[in-house]
């Protein structure tokens, strides 16, 4: 296994770097020491799941779908804080077994999500634990998404043997299935992080100098405010089971399907802020030539970041004949900017992305391909490492000033990912009314 | 994408390398992978599975190493190894290997086992008279065993392809192993067919790393294990259905494997790392042959290497059905680290214990096999004893279970070497 020849490794390599480094304990040692523990992680987390008649299988067509994920950990995980404390354990492998009347799937997913633990103590004695687990679904399997399996209560007992003991199980519903969520886990010791002889001081200057006189600048900015309602249309994918052996796995032989994603009542406002220095007084009419010259330079911090739910559809065909049929909501995020301080754009950029830490977000209890095999090759600039951009669009900054402008985010391409193969199409269009300009010159103070 | 798999063959005097260059101590050859292996199998009373209880077994494993990544093959003092890292985070629709293991119980019902493992799987290379061989990686070191019933590495070995290349032509690069073959096999209780598209395509000759400024001394002694006794149990059950134990046909199974170290005289090495200033009785003390040093700041590492771990025998019961099965193990490792006067040892195999009846594989990666801590005095006799302990639960996918046991090993120490050493870069 990996794990041995990485051990050795790192057990060979740690000692030549201790060599080299020579770290002298003492020198740290007079540092007061505020930093998480380590702990002993034990156990693991199952969740199983069935289709269940009662949460309406039929209509999606899972009755015979049974399914599990089994969340292992890395062995070690940090613990901190007082009364309230907070643990992050990290997932070493997260494997999802499926089975249907004819078919199975297996799947593993992307262990880049930490679990997090939130232990409070409880009303009558003891602690609860809230578990937060973002990346753990079904993946590409038949079975619960990702919001379905976000957010788990446990009860904790806590011993001086045990450490935290948060062994049990929970009941769960998650669109047309029931299932169960089993704890194995344990959080032993506690020793303190190698990393806290190090710790927290502060650091600072005093100065007798006399502070240097104010200056004040002319500032040009131009304020667009702005109503975005939506959306019409829908974005589109339609994929089938790849060939060859790679379907077998995932359970996608045989098949073919479509996902619709839509928008529904959406209604924000927002700002875009733009501005610079300049040498004298510009009116209004000027800011507004700059800003839609794109001479002004953006606020970072400003624009629109919408949260808003969108509605998936999937439909799944097996060998010809309807199979697996939903719609669910699943949490989207839509950005608007413009060019910030270090790039240069003639545009408003808009992207539509999922949330931090929903990877399936265009996934429904339906087997089908992961979020990250659709949007595979799609080359849109994300607003973080965590968000997937899914569709992307502009608005020329020579439009800024009319009454009604439109969006249309799309993201088209062909995908070829684990166990399907695809196409991506169609268009959503937002439609953005101005609500007020105010641009000009001020002159402000300078440091 | 590629599965990429850095192939070394090397020249180093072998007993039967006539023809072969001897100017070429070491190389690396960047090799990528395409196709894949598909065994399919059933158990068949023609290759005795009513003996072993696993007529009711059929499946397929599969394994698709083109999405997988990394890979690296060392070629050292005339032994060449190929290994291919597998990504645990791919997945097995993408890489690794992935089995689905059908079983008709009694009462005419199909239960299922599905699992997929990632692991990094190793073959050795066989350099012999001018000629580099290699056969499917992985298959005969346990490197496709999954929790799931199946073949032995042993059943399909026959129907496993096999290619050759000249030595000279490996080394130039830009020329291929060819594996494509379909073929069947029976054995050990379990018939069924092979067929495999793989092909591994060598690229340009890799140059190696260079090395840093900075000096370290090292003193080595080699180890050798002289004698192995002891047993380690894996008791184990199948876990309750609200923990999975149905998509991995382990309900109400209960089982044990036994491993009995063999003794192969494996041989290891135990290292003292420190300044190249320091005085070499400091590293005589770190290593326990003397007492006159200062042992702060000085580093002691030690690992021996198994090739075949022992003797795994194994007896399930499912049903009133009883599954028994005896495997040799696959590879193993010790390592050792030496901390404030103490030596930690860590024994643990680097292929899963396996073998053709279902069965958990605990995380051995994690957590090892068995382990001791003894005063670094201990290892100051020319020969002495490690007695490695095994116990704790453990849970795996659909299981959880006990290991229990005691492995007692001898090791006897070499001649000190010392030497002045530059740090290795990435």
């Amino acid at each position: 296994m990996r794990g041995w020849a990485e051990t050795r490794t790192r057990w060979a390599l740690a000692a030549v770097a201790a060599v080299l480094m020579g770290v002298s304990v003492g020198a740290l040692a007079a540092v007061r020491t505020v930093a998480p523990r380590d702990v002993r992680v034990i156990g693991d987390l199952v969740y199983t799941w069935s289709g269940s008649a009662g949460s309406g299988c039929s209509a999606v067509g899972v009755c015979d779908v049974s399914g599990s994920v089994v969340v292992e950990f890395a062995g070690r995980g940090k613990l901190e804080g007082g009364a309230v404390k907070s643990a992050q354990l990290f997932p070493s492998s997260v494997t999802v077994r499926g089975l249907r009347e004819s078919g199975w799937c297996i799947d593993r997913l992307q262990t880049y999500s930490d679990v997090e633990l939130q232990i409070v103590p409880a009303r009558r004695g003891g602690y609860r634990a809230r578990i937060d687990a973002p990346g753990i679904s079904a993946g590409r399997c038949a079975g619960p998404l990702a919001a379905d399996l976000a957010h788990a209560s446990l009860r904790v007992s806590r011993s001086e043997t045990v450490g935290f003991d948060l062994r049990g199980s929970r009941p769960f519903t998650a669109g047309p299935y029931s299932g169960t969520m089993v704890s194995s886990l344990q959080l032993r010791g506690g020793n303190a992080s190698a990393g806290s002889r190090g710790g927290t001081f502060s650091t600072s200057t005093t100065s007798a100098s006399v502070p240097p006189p104010t200056r004040r600048a002319w500032l040009e900015y131009a304020n667009v405010r702005l109503r975005i309602t939506g959306a019409r249309s829908a974005l589109g994918v339609r994929f089938a089971g790849s060939g060859g052996p790679g379907c077998e796995p995932v359970d996608s032989c045989g098949t073919t399907g479509r996902l619709r994603l839509a928008v529904q009542g959406l209604s924000r406002t927002f700002t875009l802020s733009a501005q610079r220095t300049v040498r004298h007084a510009i009116g209004r009419a000027g800011a507004l030539a700059d800003l839609r010259a794109g001479r002004l330079q953006f606020d970072l911090f400003g624009g629109l970041d919408a949260r808003f739910p969108a509605r998936i559809s999937e439909t799944l065909a097996r060998d010809g004949q309807p199979s697996c049929q939903e719609r669910v909501l699943t949490p989207m995020a839509l950005l608007l900017a413009g060019a910030g301080f270090r790039d240069e754009g003639r545009a408003i950029s808009g992207t539509l992305s999922t949330p931090d830490g929903f990877t399936d977000a265009l996934r429904t209890h339906c087997p089908g391909p992961a979020s990250a095999d659709v949007v595979a090759g799609l080359n849109l600039p994300g607003p973080s490492d965590s968000e997937q951009p899914i569709a992307g669009g502009e608005i020329p900054l020579r439009d800024l000033g009319r009454r009604h402008l439109e969006l249309i985010l799309s993201g088209p391409g062909l995908f070829a990912g684990d166990g399907y193969d695809g196409a991506r199409g169609g268009a959503l269009s937002f439609s953005l009314s101005l609500i007020s300009i105010r641009a000009g010159s001020d002159q402000v103070p300078v440091g | 994408m590629r599965w990429i798999a850095a192939l070394t063959a090397g020249m180093l005097a072998l007993a039967s390398a006539a023809g072969a260059s001897a100017a070429v101590r070491s190389a690396q050859v960047e090799a990528v992978v395409s196709g894949s292996l598909v065994i399919s199998f059933h158990g068949d009373p023609a290759a005795g599975c009513q003996a072993r209880r696993v007529c009711a077994y059929q499946g397929q494993i599969i394994w698709r190493p083109e999405q997988a990544m990394g890979g690296v093959l060392g070629f050292h003092q005339g032994q060449a190894e190929l290994i291919v890292f597998g990504d645990t985070q791919d997945s097995p629709a993408g890489s690794g290997v992935f089995t689905r293991v059908q079983r008709q119980t009694s009462s005419g019902r199909t239960a299922s086992c599905v699992d997929a493992v990632t692991n990094d799987v190793t073959t050795p290379l066989f350099v012999h008279a001018g000629e580099i061989s290699l056969q499917v990686p992985g298959v005969d070191t346990q490197g496709f065993a999954t929790r799931c019933a199946g073949p032995a590495p042993a059943d399909i070995a026959s129907a496993i392809p096999l290619a050759r290349l000249p030595l000279t032509e490996a080394l130039k690069g830009h020329r291929q192993f060819d594996l494509q073959a379909t073929r069947e096999f029976a054995g050990g209780g379990f018939a069924g067919t092979v067929r495999s598209t793989l092909v591994i395509h060598l690229g340009a000759p890799l140059s190696s790393g260079g090395s840093s400024a900075t000096k370290v001394r090292i003193v080595t002694e080699q180890l050798t294990e002289t004698a192995a006794s002891g047993t380690v149990n894996e008791q184990f059950a199948g876990s309750p259905a609200t923990q999975g134990c149905g998509l991995l046909d382990s309900c109400g199974l209960q089982g044990s494997l036994t491993l009995q170290p063999a003794q192969h005289s494996s041989i290891g090495m135990i290292e003292a790392l420190g300044a190249v200033h320091r005085p070499i009785r400091d590293f005589l003390t770190a290593l326990g042959l003397s007492t006159h040093g200062r042992t702060a700041g000085i580093y002691v590492y030690g690992e021996l290497y198994w090739t075949r771990l022992g003797n795994l025998a194994s007896v399930e019961q499912q049903n009133n059905v009883t599954c028994t099965d005896t495997q040799p193990g696959g590879q193993a490792a010790l390592l050792m680290l030496s901390s404030g006067g103490r030596l930690s040892a860590q024994y643990a195999p680097i292929n899963p214990l396996r073998d053709r009846c279902p069965g958990p594989t605990p995380p051995f990666d994690q957590t090892p096999l068995a382990a001791t801590t003894i005063p670094r005095r201990t290892i100051a006799a020319h020969t002495f004893t490690l007695t490695l302990r095994a116990t704790r639960p453990f849970t795996d996918d659909g299981y959880l279970g006990q290991l229990n046991g005691t492995i007692h090993l001898a090791i006897a120490r070499g001649n000190p070497i010392a030497r002045i050493a530059p740090t290795p870069q990435d």
